[in-house]
């Protein structure tokens, strides 16, 4: 099943242009998915605390007073990088400065359906 | 705003402004915000066709109307408009 999912999410990737990868993790950061191209940064691969940081940053953003933060965009010199909750998972979307944000949103849209597959066949172990 | 009072006057006529991010910027009438990234899409890559030339006006033909679609230099206009649209 995993492996059509992967399938499934490369396909998708490639409609947007200049997004170098897509990684599905547990709160915890540990990568569950993980599709990447040539151009996806290393550190954000080999440095752990790039995927935890998230979980700390949006529940902070949460305290907010705006209600429980859905998602964060990060824009760099060179980089945008989507995060967005998705109970029991992040979704993490890493592209060049220069991706149609717009364009990263409505694919996650599209995936939704696949991570909600995703959540019913392994979400269950994750919460626990 | 000067389109969203033509929009009231048009059922089912929508339109959607987006900026080069692919964001939402305003949509008055009958569409999803959420088509702004696609819309943007749409026109940046459009217009890599003829780069020498102005940004094209993108007609998109359905079998329940038309979008028409055209790229300025900070913003993205889209008009939907459904087949029963008579004149205006």
């Amino acid at each position: 099943m995993i492996e059509e999912i992967n399938k499934y999410l490369s396909e998708q990737m490639k409609k947007v242009n200049e997004l170098y990868c897509l990684i599905i993790t547990d709160r915890d950061g540990v990568p569950i998915i993980k599709i990447l191209n040539e151009k996806c940064p290393e550190t954000s691969m080999k440095q752990p605390i790039f995927l935890s940081t998230f979980s700390t940053a949006s529940d902070q953003a949460s305290k907010l007073g705006l209600g429980k933060n859905e998602s964060i965009l990060c824009i760099y010199k060179n980089y945008q990088i989507l995060q967005v909750n998705y109970f029991p998972f992040i979704i993490r979307y890493i592209a060049s400065h220069k991706v149609n944000t717009g364009h990263m949103y409505t694919l996650h849209d599209h995936i939704k359906p696949v991570i909600e597959e995703l959540k019913l066949s392994i979400g269950q172990s994750i919460v626990q | 705003m000067v389109y969203a009072n033509r929009v009231n006057t048009n059922e089912g006529v929508g339109v959607l402004l987006a900026d080069n991010h692919g964001l939402c910027l305003s949509t008055a009438g009958d569409v999803d915000p959420k088509s702004s990234g696609i819309i943007s899409a749409i026109a940046q890559h459009v217009s890599k066709l003829e780069p020498s030339s102005s940004t094209p006006v993108i007609c998109i033909s359905g079998d329940q109307g038309k979008i028409l679609i055209k790229q300025g230099s900070n913003v993205t206009t889209a008009i939907f408009k459904p087949d029963t649209q008579s004149g205006s």
